[in-house]
């Protein structure tokens, strides 16, 4: 990652991200910013909000869905201002499907960036999970211990959507995610984050 | 009561007392001109039902997550009935879009947190239950939906 990019992560302001680094077929390139793609994104998401029927909505779902990586660095920067659910949800599934899950790890691994956009990433990491069954161990792992990280993010918001992740993906049976539940039952500053980890605990006992 | 799908974290964060956060509650509100998009529920089975037409176009399984906002809070802006655009005709029918063009989202946003909203959620292990429920009464939810997988 670029200087500029990783001091503008590290001052909060990731929405001005220009560029990513992601990890494809066994190299790590970077890529710009690129001001076409995110001029489509921004108008493709123009449509999806202003939508009047639900085929009209289908459609503009659709067409966000055939972007491509190109457009990854404009949805990250989308994803650091908090966004409606049914925006994020196509954001977040066009990130999972263009990007690597490497790739996002390497990112929340790096810190910074906004507490919208850290707590995306935790919701993204979640949609990897069915790609990387028990079996697969290393993806595995390593998403854990991104969870992980970002269940002891000092943001409330970061911390408890972490914690929902962690149960939408089922992976409370990993040892390291085990024991962060029981840290942040015992010990978050947060009651409601408390009794989320309680409740996912309590599933798998 | 109206209700709002909204995003877990901003309104968790607006819940906690977080003041930072206003702005992004606000944008969560308003996305394109002035109009607020809610759903007016008088019903456990209303909500159940918004729940579902909200949730069976989204591309994972994931909860229902929404703000719960009293009549007194909206009957302060003026109301009007509009399509949803949800596949569910049914649930399209209790849409309201309330008119914020007077006042600031960012004002409504603090205003709400002031007298309060209740931030709910229905699990998607819950929401499955419902809509193959619903499907059985005949409510149209997309064959494809992550709702009705393996049901």
């Amino acid at each position: 990652m670029s200087d500029s990019t990783a001091s503008a992560m590290g001052a909060g302001t990731s929405a001005t991200w220009d560029r990513i680094d992601s990890w494809s077929a066994g190299t790590w390139a970077v890529r710009t910013r690129d001001r076409l793609e995110e001029v489509k994104l921004r108008h493709l998401l123009a449509a999806f909000d202003g939508a009047r029927t639900s085929d009209e909505r289908l459609a503009a779902q659709q067409r966000i869905l055939t972007l491509g990586s190109e457009a990854i660095p404009s949805v990250l920067a989308e994803l650091s201002l908090s966004q409606p659910p049914d925006r994020a949800d196509v954001l977040l599934e066009l990130l999972v499907r263009r990007e690597s899950a490497d790739a996002v790890i390497d990112l929340v691994i790096r810190g910074g960036g906004t507490w919208a956009l850290r707590a995306s990433l935790a919701d993204a990491l979640a949609r990897y999970v069915p790609a990387a069954p028990s079996g697969e161990g290393r993806l595995r792992f390593r998403i854990a211990a991104a969870l992980v990280a970002l269940g002891r993010d000092p943001d409330v918001g970061v911390r408890s959507t972490a914690i929902d992740a962690i149960g939408l993906a089922g992976i409370a049976d990993e040892p390291e995610i085990h024991a962060l539940l029981e840290d942040v039952a015992e010990h978050d500053g947060d009651a409601a984050v408390q009794a989320e980890a309680r409740a996912i605990l309590g599933e798998f006992e | 009561m109206y209700i709002r799908a909204v995003r877990f974290g901003a309104w968790r964060k607006l819940q906690a007392g977080d003041a930072g956060v206003v702005d992004e509650a606000a944008n969560d509100l308003v996305r394109t001109g002035s109009m607020v998009s809610v759903y007016e529920c008088h019903s456990t089975s209303d909500i159940e039902l918004v729940a579902v037409a909200h949730s069976c176009t989204r591309l994972r399984a994931q909860p229902f997550d929404y703000i719960e906002i009293d009549d007194f809070f909206v009957a302060n802006y003026p109301v009007a009935t509009t399509p949803g655009t949800t596949p569910l005709p049914d649930a399209n029918r209790l849409h309201r879009d309330v008119d914020l063009s007077g006042i600031r989202a960012r004002d409504a946003a603090i205003r709400l947190a002031f007298v309060g909203f209740t931030l709910s959620r229905l699990p998607a292990p819950e929401l499955r239950v419902v809509a193959a429920r619903l499907r059985d009464t005949g409510q149209p939810i997309p064959a494809s939906s992550w709702l009705l997988a393996g049901v």
